[in-house]
């Protein structure tokens, strides 16, 4: 899948009708369980526009991390 | 939270994920910049004075973290997870943080310690009525509708029929006080 569908996939226009497919009721195949190491991955603080990286974050200590959105 | 526990070197941050509820009045992410403009709305109407991230358009931190809406994940110094939730509960988070600088102390005190592993379900709060009110305030009509769609097709009509109830309650309270004030 391109960049661009992957984003639009992503970024759905409609909440999706069908729950139990859409990752609604459970965490995604594939995410890691506590013990395991944690993904890391690339952040853009919306404030400075600055890119860090998470495991930047977790190693200055323990890292709470709350997800959400507007809706 | 973040405030009472900065002492222990504990950090909290946001990760604005995408729109769960898109609607017309407020769309899902198109662009980067309007990605990180709706983080900076976030930021805004909610107060937030945790550092607030994004991670790209498509999603990768989210995907990898499980891609739930409302999670709450808490990383150790070592880069392991220690816990994990699939709804945010401050009361559970608080929890968390206290036993992880529990743990602080009984190293420092050269204590022996053991991982062991909890499985747990608790309860929340689901204030239906307010959530619906929200979606109607926001995003709008459109993001009511598709909600309650979506819960006839997955949970059925009654599941369906509460919603709709509680939408209806939620309207029936901003034509009574127009200031949305559940």
């Amino acid at each position: 899948m391109d960049e661009v569908s992957a984003a639009e996939e992503y970024n759905y226009r409609s909440f999706p009708l069908d729950l139990d497919g859409s990752y609604f009721k459970g965490f995604r195949d594939g995410a890691p369980r506590p013990g395991q190491p944690a993904p890391d991955g690339e952040l853009t603080n919306a404030m400075s526009g600055e890119r860090v990286k998470l495991s930047d974050l977790w190693r200055q200590g323990h890292l709470v991390i709350e997800f959400g959105s507007i809706t | 939270m973040a405030k009472e526990f900065a002492d222990d070197g504990v950090q909290f941050i946001f990760l604005y994920a995408r729109e769960a509820h898109p609607g017309d009045n407020k769309p899902h992410h198109s662009s980067m910049e309007q990605k990180l403009q709706y983080a900076r709305d976030f930021v805004e109407m909610w107060s937030i004075d945790r550092p607030m991230y994004v991670d790209d358009l498509d999603g990768p931190v989210h995907k990898a973290y499980g891609m739930l809406p409302n999670m709450t994940w808490i990383i150790n110094s070592a880069g392991q997870i220690v816990y994990k939730a699939n709804w945010t509960d401050h009361r559970t988070v608080k929890m968390a943080v206290e036993q992880l600088i529990a743990e602080r102390d009984l190293r420092r005190a050269k204590a022996r310690i053991t991982p062991y592993s909890i499985e747990w379900q608790p309860n929340r709060e689901n204030p239906v009525v307010k959530f619906m009110g929200g979606l109607y305030d926001v995003p709008g009509e459109r993001a009511v509708a598709e909600f309650i769609a979506a819960h006839r097709k997955t949970n059925g009509e009654e599941a369906a029929t509460m919603i709709q109830r509680a939408a209806d309650e939620a309207l029936k309270l901003r034509q009574a006080a127009p200031a949305g004030d559940d």
